[in-house]
């Protein structure tokens, strides 16, 4: 065995634990709220700056106080409070960096297309699909290294509860060839319908389970929240959902919680919102989709009903959602 | 299929993090892509020290991101570096976790023989390598688990330590020379064996 083989073999086996990344998502998360109200990289770039600003500053104090003949600033008056626009936001697309490919190693044709398009429509990057060398028994994501978390992600978009190691799996050399970061792999077991909750629908459209997926991130700005908005439909169909808002409350564990309803069931906006933010309110403020359609950024402060606005291309939905 | 490809623009590491700079969240980007293979790597250096220097890595990668150099459009061997320093600082940890692999019963690969016996030399010598792993000079083994654990290439480990290509070279040569060397002599471990071969100032 080669000596570099051995090496690798030395605690192949070492798995991290399953919430150390949650861990480090949030410990970067208070960093990125920390350097949005002070950017690191902000201060960096005007350091260089900083003897040129404070002889400007105190150049500019001189004539201020020649201008003003030294007299005393009034005193009395109310500070004069202007609030801030709100500021929607959405977060990138991460996954368009990611390269997936689905190979059809069952001969299925209509499945590895429908997969395909649910990928695509996930926002992978996509290489269609190409034909097995090999027979697979089931259906399988592998990754190469380092891509274990963006398989899961897949997998879980085509309901397949199988991820593995492209190295495990045989196909790093597949892997390599496609240059993707993962691989879906359809068995030759995969039923045309129902038995794994993953079918193609009769109108095109492809039907995963029957819950939607939704998480929530923070991003960088003080009292500014990201709902991110996902579900079968929005993966189902390119350029968002026609959909009627059917309920919309905001729920004391959990934040704001909206229900659009649509052809394939409901889809749940789920976010986190302040705590202050579910007091009484008295007024309006816009909840927009932005982007491809997947994240929603709010800005709710104290005392404030919302007004959700479902907008992206090819639909819009408007519902406010009175503050408790 | 639609026009897909033309929708979705590959976006860089060194894209996502000049956005970052004006606007702090895109940095998220750099976290989803490289957090699962950078805590692989920590963890297995540096047993339940690696999660936190995992962490650590991407909370000074944010801090330091003004100073990334954009033409670098992979961040992989930059993060990978910030890693190898903090580890660094972590020596003990680290060697403590390669007397364990070393002590301890190392599984072998399921790709070794089913045949009990070639299992258990496979363990032992997954075992003697770890062992000759920890005794190697600290910067001859960054290098080599850069290049065997990583995965990167000699170019991205020189990109990783800041350090000429040849310098990479000559060292991943002298770690497996060493290494080799240690192999070669076959006996088993004892306990004397584990103990510390270098300094053990941390």
């Amino acid at each position: 065995v080669d000596d570099l083989d051995l090496i690798r073999r030395i605690g192949e086996t070492v798995q991290p634990q399953g919430d150390a990344q949650s861990k480090a998502a949030a410990r970067l998360t208070e960093r990125i709220d920390a350097g949005a109200a002070g950017s690191p990289a902000r201060l960096a770039g005007l350091r260089p700056a900083i003897p040129i600003l404070v002889a400007a500053a105190l150049l500019a104090m001189v004539g201020v106080a020649l201008v003003s003949g030294l007299r005393p600033a009034p005193t009395g008056g109310p500070a004069q409070v202007e609030r801030t626009a709100t500021t929607e936001h959405s977060l990138p697309n991460v996954k368009s960096a990611y390269r997936v490919a689905v190979q059809n190693a069952s001969g299925r044709n209509s499945v590895a297309q429908h997969f395909t398009e649910i990928v695509q429509d996930a926002g992978y990057q996509i290489r269609p699909p190409t034909s097995s060398r090999r027979s697979a028994v089931r259906s399988y994501v592998a990754y190469r290294a380092g891509m274990e978390l963006l398989a899961r992600e897949v997998a879980t978009d085509l309901s397949i509860d199988r991820v593995v190691s492209a190295d495990d799996a045989g196909v790093d050399a597949d892997i390599a060839g496609l240059g993707v970061d993962a691989l879906v792999v359809i068995g030759a077991d995969r039923a045309d319908e129902g038995s794994d909750g993953t079918r193609p629908a009769a109108d095109g459209r492809a039907v995963i389970g029957e819950t939607e997926i939704s998480t929530h991130r923070q991003v960088g700005q003080p009292g500014l929240r990201c709902v991110r908005v996902t579900g079968p439909a929005f993966r189902a169909e390119p350029g968002g959902v026609t959909g009627t808002c059917t309920d919309a409350r905001l729920v004391e564990s959990e934040g704001l919680v909206a229900t659009y309803q649509h052809g394939n069931g409901p889809i749940v906006l789920y976010g986190l919102l302040p705590r202050q933010a579910r007091a009484a309110a008295v007024a309006s403020r816009p909840l927009t989709v932005g982007g491809d359609g997947l994240f929603v950024a709010v800005d709710l402060p104290r005392g404030e009903a919302i007004t959700v606005t479902f907008d992206g291309p090819g639909f819009r939905t408007t519902r406010t959602v009175p503050a408790r | 299929m639609p026009e897909t490809r033309e929708r979705y623009r590959v976006i860089t590491d060194a894209d996502a993090i000049r956005d970052s700079l004006e606007e702090p969240s895109a940095f998220v980007r750099v976290f989803e892509r490289h957090h699962g293979r950078l805590l692989a790597y920590c963890r297995r250096r540096a047993g339940d020290d690696g999660e936190d220097i995992a962490s650590e890595v991407f909370a000074r990668a944010f801090d330091l991101r003004a100073r990334y150099d954009l033409t670098r459009a992979d961040a992989a061997p930059w993060l990978f570096g910030i890693a190898t320093n903090l580890i660094a600082s972590a020596r003990r940890a680290e060697r403590r976790q390669l007397r364990a692999y070393a002590r301890l019963h190392v599984e072998p690969s399921h790709t070794f023989s089913h045949d009990v016996g070639e299992r258990i030399d496979a363990a032992r010598a997954v075992a003697k390598a770890a062992d000759a792993v920890r005794r190697l000079p600290p910067r001859e083994r960054d290098v080599l688990l850069l290049v065997a654990w990583a995965e990167l290439s000699q170019e991205e480990v020189a990109d990783a330590l800041a350090v000429p290509i040849g310098t990479v070279k000559s060292r991943l040569s002298r770690a497996r020379g060493r290494i080799r060397r240690q192999l070669g002599n076959t006996r088993a471990l004892s306990e004397a064996d584990l103990e510390e071969p270098w300094t053990t100032s941390t």
